[in-house]
């Protein structure tokens, strides 16, 4: 077991923009909230996933929607407390401790406000290993265990229950909900027991994402960067970081009212090079000089130069010097199986992944 | 003949011109000890130069009214803030800007509309305001942009059981997404309203006494004109409104649409650029006071006069975004030489009459954002086009009439979300007629 306290709020936030692969959300403003959870000598239990009580159960509780409108909300928790009492009351569990589906952007701190709020612990894991856009993208749809009972509380305050079995139905559903209730909500849902949980989570990604943040918050150089995520990514589920390009952002344009696209223009070692990275929600597709160069499920994170912060896309500006990093994703999301439900034809390319230990390989091996 | 006035209040002295296009024809700067002798001055101007009143189609003021904040943070002056969240929370509001300052603020949070509580804690609120000292409340929710009707229900309730008691100040104003930037940007005009409005009172009084009633417009700190109700509600837009004018004024004067400008600023030197005659601004966050605020506003960095020539060329090949050289317009008398060779020097008069060029160049500017969602692509268009007569009702409710007019839509998307959602800014531009 470790004990989230303050210090950890900065790293939790800085290695889930890198975890967040463009996406998830800046989680900057609930760090405010958090540091209030946390004053004095207050922390937050987290405990691994060997410490689960097998029969105990365990729920998720996450925000959804906009991130850009998560910023004019302000969640502070306590409606992820609300959704979790009612589901309390739905499913007439008690709840042993918290469990995230995404240990990235704003999902990796919004479940420790509730924790801190409840005072229960939070578990080291979750369900997605980086973020991606859907309910259904998760280890619990990779072992067909359906996300309901869940309820969810909209940006009103209103409260939803759903009953669905079939997890992209209740993506669906859920989405509407929150369209039409202001743009962000928050749920609790795919409650389980621990003995379960142990066997579907992805284990150690939160305490992975405090590690990758310690690297941000402590590197005075780009190089000294770059080598301390080299190792803190090789000694873990993920696979060593590469390095994919650096230069300065010449464009951000919009090619379909979903799809959008960086144009980077290189710098240093790949001078007269261009890089583009094509993302939706997320960096979905990464191509050096027209030619792929990384693809969703790995990372492809940017960081900017000047702070040596890992960047959400909506913080992205032009002229900015980035740095593109490439992260393979944890082995669970790269089954052939489950690449039917997180790989790059669920975001509409038409040829298979090309992990980037085949991109790289000289790299890797 | 016909032209505009240009005004530039410097709080001791005060600069007049008139002129049109990019021609000056008369420039002076006043004294301004006492400012009851602004009109005097507007009169002695008016005759000085032959010009008569009713020639007088436009007043183009350059006011960076932020500088009242720092007379009114000395006084004695409390003001109520209620923040509408979903939980408490204590992070203080402004706290950089108030924390060495006698101005005193009280706040209260406030549950959402929805619950059960947000009635009774209100009127508890309202209660234990109305028995301070307190004439001014702001009121900032978390869902002004969506549903500002939390705000509305607020005012109406406090009129109903204290009328004609407080003045609000609600944050639906501002159309800023993020919660806490929002909070920064009305405080901060909250502070200043009182001062502000003894401002606009005291400029209409010396017009109206000297009988010119021509509409007033303020340069902002993008470089763009606006309208006087605007700069009432949001007096922040006029930071670093001087430096916006020197800049566009050495700009045009020199014909370099392109350029670095150095100003004096104190004992130190202020360096900005301009693109296309207007200041290159930087579009996230702004650091005021400490304090982050939204908006655009010149990009600036500060260099020590005694600073040597390696300091010099650093700091301008960092700042100097354009692919090669761009010439340096100097209004610092000292700077005799490029400081750096490959930078060329020029050197122009910082005087009001080169101000002036760059103000009454200036074009006109409105910029308003809307979040929408759509599933179809004709739905965009509609929506766009439903901003974009709002924005022109807005400029003729407003008497702004303008020539050359053009309308720009940027779309920031909302992600994660099912239909397509996108936070969209609408920007109109054009001349003032």
């Amino acid at each position: 077991m470790k004990n989230i306290d303050r210090d950890w709020i900065q790293y939790l936030h800085l290695g889930g923009i890198f975890l967040g692969s463009g996406g998830g959300g800046d989680p900057e403003s609930l760090s405010f909230f958090l540091n209030d959870i946390l004053t004095g000598d207050k922390t937050i239990r987290l405990i691994s996933l060997e410490e689960l009580d097998a029969e105990g159960y365990y729920a998720s509780v996450n925000m959804m929607g906009s991130p850009e409108l998560m910023g004019q909300y302000f969640p502070a928790g306590v409606e992820g407390v609300k959704a979790l009492e009612r589901l309390q009351a739905l499913t007439g569990q008690e709840f042993k401790g918290i469990t995230t589906i995404e240990c990235a952007g704003v999902n990796i701190l919004y479940p420790m406000l509730v924790a801190g709020r409840l005072g229960l612990p939070v578990v080291d894991a979750d369900s997605m290993g980086r973020a991606f856009p859907e309910l259904q993208m998760t280890t619990f749809n990779f072992a067909q265990i359906p996300g309901t009972p869940l309820t969810l509380i909209d940006s009103f305050g209103r409260e939803h229950d759903f009953f669905e079995n079939d997890n992209f139905l209740l993506e669906l559903n859920t989405r509407k909900v929150i369209s039409e209730g202001g743009g962000v909500g928050f749920f609790a849902g795919f409650s389980n027991k621990g003995s379960i949980l142990k066997h579907i989570l992805i284990p150690g990604t939160i305490s992975f994402a405090a590690e990758l943040g310690q690297v941000f918050a402590n590197s005075s150089s780009y190089s000294q960067l770059l080598e301390k995520l080299i190792f803190v990514t090789k000694n873990s589920i993920y696979g060593s970081a590469i390095e994919l390009f650096t230069g300065s952002i010449k464009d951000i344009e919009t090619e379909s009212l979903s799809l959008r696209t960086i144009t980077i223009k290189g710098s240093g070692s790949y001078i007269n090079e261009e890089f583009k990275i094509l993302m939706q929600n997320e960096n979905l597709f990464a191509y050096r000089q027209n030619k792929i160069a990384a693809m969703v499920p790995d990372l492809i994170s940017v960081i900017n130069l000047e702070t040596l912060r890992p960047v959400n896309n909506n913080n992205l500006l032009p002229g900015m010097e980035v740095s593109v990093i490439g992260t393979p994703a944890p082995l669970p999301l790269k089954t052939k199986k489950n690449l039917d439900i997180v790989g790059p034809q669920c975001f509409g390319y038409k040829s298979g992944y090309e992990p980037l230990e085949k991109l790289y390989y000289s790299y890797y091996y | 003949m016909k032209g505009n006035l240009v005004l530039f209040w410097l709080e001791e002295k005060v600069a007049l011109c008139y002129g049109r296009d990019t021609i000056v024809l008369a420039a002076e700067t006043y004294p301004l000890d006492y400012p009851e002798t602004l009109p005097e001055i507007i009169n002695g101007f008016l005759h000085a130069n032959g010009i008569s009143a009713p020639d007088i189609e436009k007043i183009l003021v350059v006011a960076d009214l932020t500088v009242l904040l720092q007379k009114r943070l000395k006084e004695d002056f409390s003001f109520g803030y209620f923040r509408i969240t979903p939980a408490a929370f204590e992070y203080p509001p402004v706290n950089s800007l108030l924390k060495e300052s006698s101005v005193e603020l009280h706040y209260f949070n406030l549950p959402l509309p929805d619950h059960p509580e947000y009635t009774l804690q209100m009127q508890l609120a309202l209660k234990s305001i109305s028995n301070l000292p307190i004439k001014h409340i702001a009121i900032n929710s978390t869902l002004s942009l969506i549903e500002p009707a939390g705000e509305k229900r607020l005012i109406e309730e406090g009129e109903k059981l204290y009328p004609g008691r407080f003045i609000y100040y609600p944050s639906y104003n501002y159309s800023t997404a993020n919660f806490l930037l929002r909070e920064n940007v009305l405080l901060i005009n909250l502070i200043l309203s009182e001062p502000v409005e003894l401002f606009f009172s005291w400029l209409s009084n010396s017009f109206k006494h000297c009988s010119v009633s021509a509409p007033i417009y303020f340069l902002k700190g993008d470089g763009t004109l606006t309208s006087s109700r605007t700069v009432k509600i949001n007096p922040l837009l006029t930071w670093q409104s001087q430096f916006a004018s020197y800049a566009m004024g050495g700009s045009r004067w020199t014909s370099e649409g392109d350029s670095i400008i150095a100003a004096q600023n104190g004992e130190d030197i202020c360096l900005g650029l301009t693109e296309n005659y207007l200041p290159k601004t930087a579009g996230g966050i702004n650091s005021f006071w400490g304090l982050e605020i939204p908006g655009k506003y010149p990009i600036t960095t500060r260099l020590k006069k005694r600073n040597g020539h390696k300091k010099w060329e650093k700091t301008l090949d960092k700042i100097n975004p354009f692919p090669g050289t761009v010439p340096i317009i100097s209004f610092v008398p000292s700077i005799s030489t490029s400081p750096v060779f490959r930078y060329p020097l020029v050197t122009i008069p910082d005087e009001p009459c080169v101000w002036a060029v760059g103000v009454l160049t200036a074009p006109y500017r409105m910029e308003i954002e809307k979040v929408v969602f759509f599933s179809q692509s004709y739905q965009f268009q509609v929506e766009k086009q439903g901003l974009l007569d709002i924005a022109l009702y807005q400029l003729n409710r407003e008497g702004v009439h303008l020539s050359d007019i053009s309308h720009r839509f940027e779309e920031l998307s909302l992600r994660y979300l099912p239909q397509n959602a996108y936070l969209l800014r609408l920007t109109i531009s054009g001349n003032l007629l």
